[in-house]
C-alpha cells in the first residue's frame, strides 16, 4: 500500500477514527490497533516478509531482555552478538548475497578461471534495512546502558513497526519514539491540522514535482547514449529533483500522518539543496540516516577524538558504509565515497560546523556568497547523484564523457518549459518557508482562510492533475 | 468536542472535491466509448455470431470482420487470456451459432496481463462498462482515479464542448484508426515493442497457459473450434525477439495442437503475404494489412 494510493487514502481515516474513538484511557488498545494496522498495511506489499519483520522484532526483544536480564558480561556481550549477527545475516542475505557472489565470479574471471556463482532469486523485502536499523539501534542502545529493555513486546513492536515510518523511514531511535508511544496520547487540533497541512505537502513533492522529473530523468538516463551532454547534465538535475521531491515528500507524509496520531518522528530532511557546503548538506539530507551512522559508527570508531587522520579515515568508512547501505552496487559506494572526498577539506580544515545556521537567515535573499556556494555544493551534489542513479559504473562514466564533450555546449534536446516552470515554482515555496520544518508550514496561515484554502485546493488540483499510475518511492527498494 | 471540529473541517474542506469528483465521473461515465459499444453488440447481437474474434491489438487493429460472415471482433488493446475467457463466460448462454472463436497466441501472450501491462489502466474499463472484473480490487472501478485530471477533463471537453467521442472501432468492432497513412517507422517502432514483449520472467506462464486451456475447454464443451494464430509482425519485430520466449511460445502451441482435435494452428509471424505497406508499426497491421489478414482468416476458417 502506497502512500499515494487510494487505499491508503481509505486506510488511513479508518485507523485514524478507530484510534481517537477508543479514547485516551485505552492507550494498550489504540497501541495495539496501531500494531495491527501497521501488520496489515506491511502485508499489502507480501504478506509472506510479515513474518520476517515479526521474526526480527521478537529476536530483538528478547535478546533486549536477555540483554537486561545479563548478570555478568559474558552472557550480556553474547547476547548482544547473537542480535546483531542475526540482523546483519537477514540483511546479508536478502540484500548482498548475489552482489558478492557475482562481485567474486568477477574478479576470479580476471585470474582466467571461471566459476557460475551460485545466486539466490530473492526479492528484496520492503523497508528491511529500515526495520533492520530500528533493531540494531534498540540492542547497541541496551548494550550500552543508554536504555532499559522494553518490557511491553507490543509497545515494542509498533516502535519496531509503526506504519508510518516502517517502509522508508524515518530511522527511529527507542529514546524518540518509545516514550512517545507508552505515553497517552490526546487529540491535538492544531496538530492534526498540521499533520495534514504536511502531507498535502509531501504528496505534491512526491506526485507534482518527484514523478515529473522522473519521467525525463528516467528517459535520458534509459537512453544516455542517444542525447548531448547538455541534455545529460539536464537529466542529472531532473533527477536530483526526482529524489529530493520522493524521498523528502515521503518523509513529510510519514511525519504527517505520525503527527494525526500524535506522535511527533525525527525530522529526515531540512532543505539540503539550500546547504552552502558538503557537511551543511549532510547535516540536512536522510538526517536520521547521518545521525544514526553518526551515533553508532562514527563514534565507536572514535569520532572526531584521535586527531585527523581518524577522522579521515572514519569519515571514509561512514561514507562507504553509507553506499553500501543504499544497496548491492558498486554505483552506490562510488556515491558513498564521492561525499567522503568532497567533505575532506571541511574535516582537514576544521570547517565541517562552520554552516550550522539557515542560509540567509532573516533575510529575504542570500548574499552573492551564499548563492555561488549553493550553486557548487548542488553541482557537487548532482554529480556523484549522477552514480547513485547509472545502472553502472561504466554507465555513469559514459555519461560524464559525454557532459565532457562539446555536446555539452549545444542546446539540451529535452526542454519541458512547464516542468522548469514548476520546478522554479516549488524552489520558490522551499526557499520561502526554510526556517520552518516543511516549506509551507506557516505558508499563508495570516492570510484569509478563502485565500489560504485557495493554495490548498490549488495544491490538491495540481496533485490530481499530475497523478497517474501509483508510482513506487525511490527508498522503499533500500 | 475538538474531535468533531476536525471532522467538520476536514469534510468542509473535502466536501467540494468529493463533489466535483463524482460529477466528473457521472459525465466521463456518459460518453460513449469501444468497451460499451462492444459490450452493448454483445448483448443484443451474441446469438447471431458464428465466428468471434478475442485477443489484443493485433486482432483489433488486424481483423475487419465485415469480411467474415456473422462475425465479430471483441478483442481489444493489451487484453489478455482472463478476459477473453471472461467475455466467453459472460455470454455462455447466448452463443447460440458460435462455431468458431479465434485467439492470437502472441510472443508475449503467455508472459503477462493487462494489470501487469503499462496499459493496466484499461482494467478499470472492463469493470465500468463490460462489468467483468478479474482483478477484484476494490478501488479499481472509477475512471476519476484511473486517469489523470488532465486526461479526463481533455475527454469531458471533446466530447461536451466539441462533440468527439471515444468510438474508435467499426459497428463489428475493428480498430480502424491504424490508417497507412499515418504509418510509424516500422522499424523503430518493432524494435521497441520486440524489447516491450520480451519478458523479464516467466512467473506468469503457467496461469497464462491454464487460461487458454479453461478457453479450450469452453470450446469443448459447447462445440466450438477454436482456431489459433500468431499475427504477423515486421522483420524488425521478428528480428529483435527473444528465441528463448518465442520458441518456448510456439512449443507450447505445439503441444496445444497436437493434444486438442478442436483447435487448429496457424503461425503467420512472418507470413509472406504481409509487406512493409501493411504495417502500420512494427507489430501493428494498418487498414490495407488488415482487410489481408481477415481475408485470409475467411480461408483459413473454411480449412477447419
Amino acid at each position: 500500500m502506497l502512500f499515494n494510493s487510494f487505499s491508503f487514502a481509505v486506510f488511513l481515516p479508518i485507523i485514524f477514527v478507530l484510534h481517537w474513538a477508543l479514547g485516551k484511557e485505552r492507550l494498550k488498545a489504540q497501541n495495539l490497533l496501531l500494531l495491527a494496522a501497521s501488520y496489515f498495511f506491511y502485508a499489502c506489499w507480501d504478506w509472506r516478509f510479515l513474518f520476517l519483520l515479526i521474526f526480527s522484532t521478537l529476536l530483538d526483544y528478547f535478546t533486549g531482555l536477555k540483554m537486561a536480564e545479563s548478570k555478568n558480561s559474558k552472557s550480556k556481550k553474547f547476547w548482544f552478538w547473537l542480535s546483531i549477527s542475526i540482523n546483519l545475516g537477514f540483511l546479508g542475505v536478502f540484500k548482498y548475497y548475489n552482489f558478492f557472489a557475482d562481485s567474486f565470479a568477477e574478479a576470479i574471471a580476471n585470474f582466467g578461471l571461471q566459476v557460475n556463482p551460485w545466486t539466490l532469486k530473492v526479492i528484496l523485502p520492503v523497508g528491511i534495512s529500515f526495520y533492520t536499523f530500528h533493531g540494531l539501534s534498540y540492542v547497541i542502545d541496551i548494550y550500552k546502558n543508554r536504555i532499559t529493555a522494553e518490557k511491553n513486546f507490543v509497545d515494542y513492536s509498533l516502535f519496531v513497526s509503526f506504519f508510518p515510518l516502517l517502509v522508508a523511514g524515518p530511522i527511529e531511535r527507542a529514546t524518540h519514539l518509545l516514550p512517545q508511544i507508552k505515553k497517552e496520547r490526546s487529540f491535538d487540533y492544531s496538530k492534526a491540522i498540521d499533520g495534514l497541512r504536511q502531507i498535502l505537502w509531501g504528496l505534491f513533492k512526491k506526485i507534482v514535482i518527484a514523478d515529473q522529473c522522473a519521467n525525463y530523468a528516467n528517459l535520458i538516463f534509459n537512453h544516455s547514449a542517444d542525447y548531448s551532454g547538455s541534455t545529460l547534465l539536464l537529466g542529472a538535475i531532473f533527477f536530483a529533483f526526482q529524489i529530493y521531491g520522493d524521498f523528502s515528500g515521503y518523509s513529510d507524509i510519514a511525519l504527517g500522518t505520525a503527527r494525526l496520531f500524535g506522535i511527533e518522528l525525527l525530522r529526515n530532511f531540512a532543505y539540503p539543496y539550500f546547504s552552502r557546503d558538503i557537511a551543511e548538506f549532510w547535516r540536512r539530507w536522510h538526517i536520521s540516516l547521518s545521525t544514526w551512522f553518526r551515533d553508532y559508527l562514527y563514534i565507536p570508531l572514535g569520532g572526531s577524538k584521535g586527531g585527523t587522520w581518524i577522522k579521515i579515515r572514519n569519515t571514509f568508512i561512514i561514507f562507504l558504509v553509507s553506499g553500501f547501505w543504499h544497496g548491492a552496487n558498486w554505483t552506490f559506494m562510488i556515491w558513498g565515497l564521492l561525499n567522503a572526498l568532497y567533505i575532506m577539506p571541511s574535516i582537514i580544515f576544521n570547517t565541517n560546523r562552520s554552516n550550522l545556521d539557515t542560509v540567509a537567515q532573516g533575510r529575504t535573499f542570500p548574499s552573492l556568497k551564499e548563492f555561488i556556494s549553493m550553486i557548487l555544493t548542488f553541482a557537487l551534489t548532482v554529480f556523484a547523484w549522477i552514480f547513485f542513479r547509472a545502472n553502472s559504473v561504466q554507465h555513469a562514466f559514459n555519461i560524464l564523457s559525454s557532459i565532457g564533450s562539446e555536446s555539452f555546449f549545444s542546446l539540451p534536446e529535452i526542454l519541458p518549459v512547464k516542468l522548469f516552470l514548476l520546478m522554479a515554482l516549488f524552489i520558490l515555496i522551499e526557499w520561502k518557508g526554510r526556517m520552518e520544518q516543511y516549506a509551507i508550514s506557516k505558508f499563508a496561515l495570516s492570510w484569509p482562510k478563502p485565500i489560504r484554502w485557495g493554495i490548498y485546493y490549488g495544491l490538491v488540483l495540481a496533485i490530481f492533475f499530475f497523478a497517474g499510475a501509483e508510482q513506487q518511492f525511490i527508498y522503499f527498494q533500500f | 468536542m475538538v474531535m468533531k471540529k476536525f471532522i467538520q473541517y476536514i469534510s468542509v474542506f473535502l466536501l467540494p472535491i468529493i463533489l466535483m469528483g463524482f460529477i466528473f465521473e457521472l459525465l466521463i461515465r456518459r460518453i460513449p466509448n469501444d468497451y460499451e459499444y462492444k459490450k452493448n453488440y454483445l448483448d443484443h447481437h451474441a446469438e447471431e455470431v458464428n465466428t468471434l474474434f478475442l485477443g489484443s491489438s493485433h486482432v483489433y487493429y488486424g481483423i475487419d470482420p465485415k469480411y467474415i460472415k456473422s462475425s465479430f471482433n471483441a478483442s481489444y488493446i493489451s487484453q489478455s487470456f482472463d478476459y477473453d475467457l471472461e467475455i466467453l463466460r459472460k455470454y455462455e448462454h447466448k452463443w447460440k451459432n458460435l462455431k468458431y472463436i479465434v485467439i492470437p497466441v502472441d510472443y508475449f501472450s503467455f508472459y503477462g496481463r493487462l494489470e501487469n501491462s503499462p496499459e493496466a489502466w484499461r482494467a478499470k474499463n472492463y469493470r465500468i462498462y463490460y462489468d467483468i472484473n478479474t482483478d477484484h480490487k476494490i478501488f479499481n472501478g472509477t475512471e476519476m482515479l484511473s486517469n489523470k485530471l488532465g486526461v479526463n477533463l481533455s475527454h469531458l471537453y471533446s466530447y461536451y464542448l466539441k462533440g468527439e467521442n471515444d468510438i474508435s472501432c467499426s459497428n463489428l468492432g475493428w480498430g480502424w484508426s491504424y490508417k497507412a497513412v499515418k504509418h510509424k517507422n516500422l522499424i523503430k517502432s518493432g524494435t521497441a515493442a520486440a524489447a516491450r514483449h520480451t519478458a523479464k520472467n516467466n512467473l506468469q506462464y503457467a496461469a497464462n497457459l491454464h487460461l487458454l486451456d479453461e478457453i479450450i475447454a469452453f470450446g469443448e464443451q459447447k462445440h466450438i473450434k477454436i482456431l489459433l494464430f500468431t499475427s504477423p509482425a515486421y522483420k524488425s519485430y521478428v528480428t529483435h525477439l527473444s528465441k528463448q520466449q518465442l520458441n518456448a511460445t510456439l512449443s507450447t502451441i505445439k503441444k496445444l495442437n497436437s493434444a486438442h482435435q478442436t483447435i487448429k494452428y496457424y503461425n503467420l509471424l512472418q507470413d509472406s503475404t504481409f509487406q512493409a505497406q501493411d504495417f502500420y508499426d512494427g507489430d501493428h497491421l494498418n487498414e490495407i494489412g488488415a482487410k489481408k489478414l481477415s481475408l485470409k482468416m475467411n480461408v483459413l476458417l473454411g480449412k477447419i
